[in-house]
């Protein structure tokens, strides 16, 4: 658990300050969760304060087995966390399958 | 955009469609526009494409400027540039105008309006002005642009999207989703070193090494770590991972609070243990569960998770308020509130209370029962309070019944049992309760491991080492895992046959039927109903009989039980939710625990019958059968009215117990000797002159007779010896002594009975009046005549006395002895002598007739019995009967002494009184001198 302000994008893990996830949203997620300027708490429901494990991944991550076993090798660098409490609004769930994006919970209850 | 494609397409159209001349170049454009109509969005985008070629190659910035551009250019300025866009020539100069219009005269810039117009004008006034030049333009540019593959087009779409953040990189169906299995790790895999560092700084440190990352990874010396992390579970260490060890010396080179020679490689196997997602530890605060409170006026309070706040940093919580409503405060003396220090107990709110003690702070709430009090919430009696979530514990809570049940208080839903579940988790686990048994089928529930299926080798607490049967891949199997037991499941299959061996179901065995995720239904062979269970708490079982933990039970098995007012039966199988009982009628019935009403425990003496010759028979004793064509044999359990219960080795059904009556058996033998069947009937019992008494009269001769000493658990106070003046219960009792058990030390003595006062309807009694009457006898006398005696007794003495001396009036002696003699003839029994007595008492002074009568003797007799029972009352009896027994008295000499000694001032009293008392006559005289000599002690006594 983080006692900062930070928060945790439930979709793929990254760590940032709640008002940087306003200001300029999720680097990875911002295409399909619209962090950024939202004003339904979009933010508040797809990230969460309480997570744990943090992972620091750099941008050459290619090799890394740490960053393909949690599934962020594809990510912008920055801070990741391991374990992310909580998980999506079923109707984003539904909305990214309608992409084509599987949504794979960081809360530890993904099975496969 | 796409409205402006649109228009500017239709403004080409129309453009081609005016200038072109040429059969065969309009053909070719009908031919292009035709595969444009048909593939254009791919088309719109070439012609994005081409538009960030041509303005600003590939530099979205610029892109973006221009779009901006776009927004500041007037409308009719725009329109013109769509009009014109598609033309290269054009194009560029509309830049060249955007650039030239800050700086360029305006000369320049009215020429260009009129090329400009020009072109307008061309799209009214036909073709002449435009030269196929750019026409061909066009159609190269097209051409080279369905020239390019699809595969650039796809690269460039990517490249473009992003940098602006649109496309997620993440898993999609598309790219195909991989499962977790597959990425498990190799030794091709980079090192994962674990490094010490200072605890608590771990966080701080991998954000420290992240930011020199990112620092260094611009210049030409970047940092050559992959990725650097920390977690929570493992503190003291942050892990990072790299190719190469040197790489992580130069990566911590200049750090601090960290250990660098305390390097660990991490072997490959344990990496995904290292990034788990879930602890087994983790108990997650989701609304519902329950925790508690670890700081504060609630500390250890239990409360449940009602929400958690947005920002996940809060836990409104739900929990049993502490409130006095200010009752205990104290005012000092400038009227300035003390709070009570003393911590109120947990109760709900009330209402009224805070109304009657407090209703200022009082509001209501939004719904009904709902109030704000001192501005906290309550609802429902319930307060809701934000709590820190570092102030709340989730793990080992283990609420109470007490606790549970508080909270029960206005639900009718029953307690939660998934949520005590939860909080029990730990519990279970650090018990180290396994069922896992080797050889079990078991899943891997969660982590990276799920669905994984392999056979469980060895358990040891909460370790479960399994081998792997089928995890989807082959590699994979027979390979030994290592799996915390929270995370197991146990696998069966319908059909199978189960016991279950925790939780309410307990030992209950059945049938498979379904199986639901976690959870088994089966069919109990018990009570022949669903069951739903963990599929952890079930074994396979071999058997289907179960017998009942005695110890939960208030039946046991060969319990004779009553069923209802008219019928009784003996239990023969006990099983957890019913007991098959054999009844008195010979019917076998199931019954619920419910259904019996009570346990007969009759006592052996009323279990008793007679068999068919009439012997006793009694619980214990050998019968056989006589009628029926099996001839059973059995040692009888119970006997109820008419029918035995009776065991029998030889019968196998119902636990060898079967049901007869009476009269179908005869004894074979009874518990304590045998008795001969050859010898026929009992003769003596067949005598109608020797028949017994009834038992009614048995039980009034046995009480009379009186097997048992009177004296034996009767409270007694000694009166003589050591021990005198100690009281204490007899416990063992013979012909001359007891053995007193004393109150006051836990000791027994051993007194003679004689020396004993007895506690005899609360009053003390001397033994041998104790024993002289009867209860029954004594009964009339004892309450009217003791009073009489202990309150008139000392002054009828007195005032006896004085008119004996003064007047030697015989009417107040007369008067004493008629009370007095009363007294006496009973205690003294049978003693005919003493019928004398009260004719003596009438002719107060008929010393002879009372002597020779052998009341000597029988005084003597008195004496001592006066001397032991020491009663104030005997005592003072026997003086009256002294005094009135002069010539008596002065012949017995051994009696006075007794009787002296007991008294304290016989001896001068004894020699006063002998000689004046043998004369009789001249008694008042020596009388009053010896009243004289006396008084004092007699008065004393």
């Amino acid at each position: 658990m983080s006692s900062r302000s930070e928060r945790a994008c439930m979709l793929c893990g990254i760590i940032q300050p709640f008002k940087k996830f306003v200001d300029q949203g999720c680097p990875n997620c911002e295409g399909l969760l619209h962090f950024q300027d939202n004003e339904d708490g979009q933010v508040q429901e797809c990230t969460s304060p309480a997570f744990e494990g943090l992972v620091a991944l750099g941008s050459d991550n290619r090799n890394s087995w740490v960053a393909r076993w949690l599934r962020i090798d594809s990510f912008a660098s920055g801070l990741y966390a391991v374990k992310v409490n909580g998980k999506l609004p079923p109707d984003i769930i539904s909305e990214l399958e309608n992409q084509d994006v599987v949504y794979r919970p960081r809360d530890g209850s993904a099975e496969d | 955009m796409s409205d402006t494609h649109l228009k500017r397409e239709a403004n080409v159209e129309s453009e081609f469609d005016s200038i072109d001349n040429s059969e065969s170049l309009k053909s070719e454009q009908e031919s292009i526009s035709k595969k444009r109509s048909l593939d254009e969005p791919e088309n719109d985008n070439v012609d994005d494409e081409e538009d960030g070629d041509q303005n600003g190659e590939d530099e979205d910035d610029e892109d973006d400027d221009e779009d901006e551009d776009d927004v500041e250019l007037s409308s009719r300025k725009r329109k013109r540039r769509r009009a014109n866009q598609f033309i290269d020539i054009e194009a560029e100069v509309d830049d060249e105008e955007d650039d030239e219009l800050d700086e360029d005269d305006e000369e320049a810039e009215l020429l260009r309006e009129q090329f400009i117009s020009d072109d307008k004008g061309a799209e009214a006034n036909e073709e002449e002005q435009q030269d196929d030049r750019l026409h061909r333009q066009f159609d190269r540019r097209r051409q080279e642009a369905e020239d390019q593959d699809a595969e650039q087009l796809a690269e460039t779409l990517k490249q473009r999207y992003r940098k602006t953040h649109t496309v997620y990189r993440g898993d999609t169906t598309t790219s195909g989703t991989v499962s977790q299995k597959l990425l498990m790790p190799s030794i091709n895999d980079p090192s994962i070193y674990a490094i010490r560092c200072t605890p608590g700084r771990e966080k701080d440190l991998v954000r420290r090494l992240y930011d020199k990352k990112r620092t260094l990874e611009r210049t030409n010396n970047p940092l050559d770590i992959l990725t650097v992390f920390q977690r929570d579970a493992f503190r003291g260490y942050i892990y990072i991972e790299a190719k190469r060890p040197d790489a992580i010396d130069k990566a911590l080179s200049g750090m601090i609070n960290v250990y660098i020679r305390d390097k660990l490689l991490v072997p490959v196997k344990e990496y995904p243990d290292l990034l788990k997602q879930v602890k087994s530890s983790d108990v997650e605060i989701v609304p519902g569960i329950y925790v508690r409170i670890t700081r504060g006026k609630y500390k250890g309070d239990l409360a449940t998770v009602d929400n958690l706040s947005e920002n996940g940093l809060d836990v409104r919580c739900k929990l049993v308020p502490r409130l006095d409503y200010g009752r205990n405060d104290e005012f000092d003396r400038d009227g300035k509130r003390i709070r009570s220090k003393v911590r109120p107990l947990p109760r709900l709110f009330s209402e009224q209370e805070a109304r009657t003690y407090d209703g200022e702070s009082l509001q209501p709430g939004r719904v009904a029962r709902n109030f704000i009090y001192k501005g906290e919430e309550y609802d429902e009696g319930f307060l809701l309070k934000d709590f820190k979530i570092q102030f709340i514990q989730t793990k080992d809570v283990h609420p109470t019944l007490e606790e549970l049940d508080r909270f029960q208080n206005n639900e009718e839903d029953g307690i939660d049992l998934t949520a005590i579940a939860t909080s029990l988790k730990n519990k279970n686990q650090t018990e180290g309760k396994s069922s896992f048994q080797p050889g079990d089928k078991v899943e891997i529930r969660r982590g990276e491991l799920a669905k994984t299926v392999g056979l469980v080798v060895e358990g040891a607490l909460n370790e479960i080492t399994i081998s792997v049967t089928d995890s989807g891949d082959p590699n994979f199997d027979n390979e030994k895992l290592t799996v915390p037991a929270a995370d197991l499941r146990k696998i069966f299959n319908e059909g199978d046959h189960v016991r279950v061996v925790e939780g309410k179901h307990f030992d209950e065995t059945g049938l498979v039927i379904k199986i639901d995720g976690d959870s088994v239904i089966l069919v109990s062979d018990q009570t022949k109903e669903d069951v739903r269970v963990f599929a952890n708490y079930l074994v396979k079982a071999t058997d289907a009989t179960s017998t009942m933990n005695a110890i939960n039970s208030k039946y046991d098995i060969k319990d004779l039980v009553q069923l209802n007012v008219s019928s009784v039966g003996v239990i023969v199988r006990a099983e957890r939710s019913f007991y098959q009982v054999l009844t008195s009628d010979g019917r076998l019935v199931d019954i619920k625990p419910s259904g019996i009403s009570a346990k007969l425990e009759l006592s052996r003496r009323e279990q008793v019958a007679t068999d068919k010759n009439g012997f006793t028979i009694s619980v214990g004793d050998t019968v056989k059968e006589v009628l029926g064509d099996k001839k059973r044999e059995g040692v009888i359990l119970h006997i109820y009215k008419n029918s035995l219960f009776i065991s029998s080795r030889e019968i196998l059904e119902n636990l060898g117990v079967f049901v007869t009556n009476r009269m179908n058996v005869t004894t074979v033998s009874t518990k304590n000797s045998m008795v001969s069947k050859n010898l026929g009937p009992d003769l003596n019992r067949m005598n109608p002159n020797l028949k017994l008494p009834s038992a009614a009269v048995n039980a009034a001769l046995q009480t009379k007779a009186g097997g048992r000493d009177k004296l034996l658990y009767r409270d007694v106070a000694v009166t003589t010896g050591p021990y005198k003046g100690l009281k204490g219960k007899v416990v063992q009792a013979d012909e001359i002594y007891v053995r007193v058990e004393l109150h006051t030390k836990s000791k027994k003595i051993k007194v003679e009975k004689q020396g004993l006062q007895v506690l005899d309807r609360g009053e003390w009694v001397p033994y041998l009046k104790f024993i002289g009457a009867s209860v029954e006898e004594t009964r009339d006398f004892n309450r009217p005549r003791n009073p009489a005696f202990n309150s008139g007794e000392r002054s009828a003495w007195n005032g006896g006395v004085t008119p004996v001396v003064g007047g030697g009036a015989a009417s107040t002696w007369g008067g004493d002895t008629t009370a007095w003699s009363g007294g006496k003839t009973p205690a003294y029994g049978s003693q005919s002598t003493w019928g004398g007595a009260s004719a003596w008492g009438a002719n107060a002074g008929g010393n002879s007739t009372w002597g020779s009568k052998g009341g000597a003797s029988a005084w003597g007799n008195s004496s001592t019995g006066g001397n032991s029972g020491n009663s104030s009352t005997w005592g003072k009896n026997s003086a009256t009967s002294n005094n009135g027994n002069s010539s008596t008295w002065g012949s017995a000499k051994g009696g006075n002494s007794t009787w002296g000694s007991n008294k304290g001032g016989s001896s001068t009293w004894g020699q006063g009184g002998n000689s004046t008392w043998g004369s009789t006559n001249g008694g008042s005289s020596s009388w009053g001198s010896q009243n004289k000599g006396n008084r004092s002690s007699w008065g004393k006594q």
